[in-house]
């Protein structure tokens, strides 16, 4: 179904619009959440919560694309409940994920403000767009949509070793970026 | 809190790079079907160094000096393993395309060099690191100048590496990793043996039709000049992403020195090493 049909259902308030929405993109948002969290019932509690997440916000939003949307709720709901675990005593496929996430950092970078937060995110847009597509889909699956490296190597048809040096690459990469940014403190 | 806000920071970013992610990644359709021409006129110069090439397989040893080397393909069963940055585990490498095998003392001198030529000056910032207050080098790379463009495939222009023998003795081994070899030169540049080698990284196309992503395979070429010392036990290589004059030019006007330290076997965690073009 479109999507401008599913969210017609969502205005009209009708339960058969989550039931489309789980038609059409319940795989991508379980992967987003499985992902970051390891056990099954935090997952279907994930999912649960993005679903009734976006049956109270449409209306009134109508979310264009409503795939990035609901992927983006998800990944939210996914984190937040992550942290809320203790997930630092964890060792996951997000813990790696967080870890490489810190290398891509100068050790002077100081990210302790919401502030801060937006700033570095707006740097790492900056990094993002002048990336080739192909590096910058690697980039996002890998630290935003949390794919295991093992995932993106099937994705790309190419091995671990070969994904695990490219993503090391584009650490560097930024790292550079944020050391020209200035970014160190 | 620090590990959420970071997870933050990346969560935040721009909801086309997401979409782009989920949706098809964006090809440039005209440079792909040039790049296939020019590959396809590139194969007669395959040929015409078809006999160089079959030299370099044949050509195991050298019985100068106190280094020595040999280079093939990969055998079939052939792998290596490094142990990547914070990891526990060992990354194994068992699908590059080439080998470099050494054999020698376990350890040698240090070596410096210096640029003579480059096309474009380095960006020093990014180069500070591997850098003495006398401007001699380590390595050296070209991104992060205002010459460069990081989206196109001439990303990494010129390149400049150095190895050490005494890491890959012993079994050791430094491989070509991901470019296939389509021409292999060797020369003698004075003390030098030389390798140029013009490869080129056959990426696969990717069509996952439930995930909406399409995108075409494609070449992408690479150059390498690899300058063997014999004596002195180093190998300095030179690479890049612009062409194989730019990337001789370099190697041809480099200057070299040794230093007083020593390296040995045991400085290195690994005893293998790949050659890459790469960033960073």
């Amino acid at each position: 179904m479109e999507d401008s049909k599913i969210i017609s259902l969502f205005f009209e308030r009708s339960e058969q619009a989550i039931r489309e929405l789980d038609c059409k993109y319940g795989g991508a948002v379980w992967k987003t959440a499985a992902n970051i969290l390891d056990d099954r019932l935090d997952v279907e509690e994930c999912v649960n919560d993005t679903y009734l997440k976006v049956w109270n916000s449409i209306p009134p939003h109508t979310p264009e694309p409503l795939g990035s949307y609901v992927c983006k709720i998800s990944r939210n709901s996914a984190v937040n409940r992550y942290h809320a675990n203790n997930a630092e005593k964890r060792r996951s496929n997000y813990g790696l994920v967080l870890d490489e996430m810190a290398e891509c950092i100068p050790s002077g970078v100081s990210v302790e403000t919401e502030l801060e937060a937006k700033e570095l995110s707006a740097a790492i847009n900056r990094f993002l767009s002048m990336l080739k597509p192909e590096d910058r889909f690697l980039f996002v699956r890998r630290y935003w949509y949390a794919d295991s490296v093992a995932d993106l190597a099937a994705v790309t048809n190419s091995s671990v070793s070969r994904i695990s040096v490219r993503l090391f690459r584009l650490r560097e990469k930024l790292r550079h970026q944020l050391t020209k940014e200035g970014f160190i403190a | 809190m620090k590990q959420e806000l970071l997870s933050k920071a990346f969560g935040d970013i721009d909801e086309s790079f997401i979409l782009e992610a989920y949706r098809p990644v964006p090809m440039d359709a005209s440079s792909a079907s040039e790049r296939i021409v020019h590959m396809k006129k590139k194969r007669f110069f395959s040929l015409v160094f078809a006999a160089a090439l079959i030299f370099a397989l044949v050509v195991t040893a050298y019985a100068m000096g106190l280094f020595s080397f040999s280079h093939r393909p990969k055998t079939e069963s052939e792998k290596y393993s490094i142990k990547w940055e914070n990891q526990s585990d060992e990354i194994v490498f068992d699908d590059f395309k080439y080998v470099f095998k050494f054999n020698g003392p376990s350890e040698c001198n240090g070596v410096k060099f210096k640029e003579g030529w480059l096309p474009f000056d380095p960006n020093e910032e990014v180069n500070a690191w591997a850098r003495d207050e006398d401007g001699w080098r380590t390595r050296l790379v070209s991104e992060c100048t205002p010459e460069v463009d990081s989206t196109s495939d001439n990303y990494q222009p010129y390149r400049v590496e150095l190895f050490y023998v005494p890491q890959f003795v012993d079994g050791g081994a430094l491989f070509l990793n991901y470019q296939t070899p389509e021409e292999i030169i060797e020369e003698q540049w004075g003390e030098y043996k030389v390798m140029k080698i013009h490869a080129v990284h056959h990426q696969p196309g990717v069509d996952i039709e439930e995930r909406a992503i399409h995108i075409p395979a494609r070449d992408m070429n690479y150059y390498f000049v690899l300058l063997f010392h014999p004596e002195q036990g180093y190998i300095a290589i030179v690479s890049g992403t612009s062409d194989m004059d730019t990337v001789e030019h370099v190697a041809r006007e480099l200057q070299f020195k040794q230093t007083d330290e020593i390296i040995r076997k045991e400085d290195f965690t690994d005893n293998c090493c790949f050659i890459d073009v790469g960033q960073g």
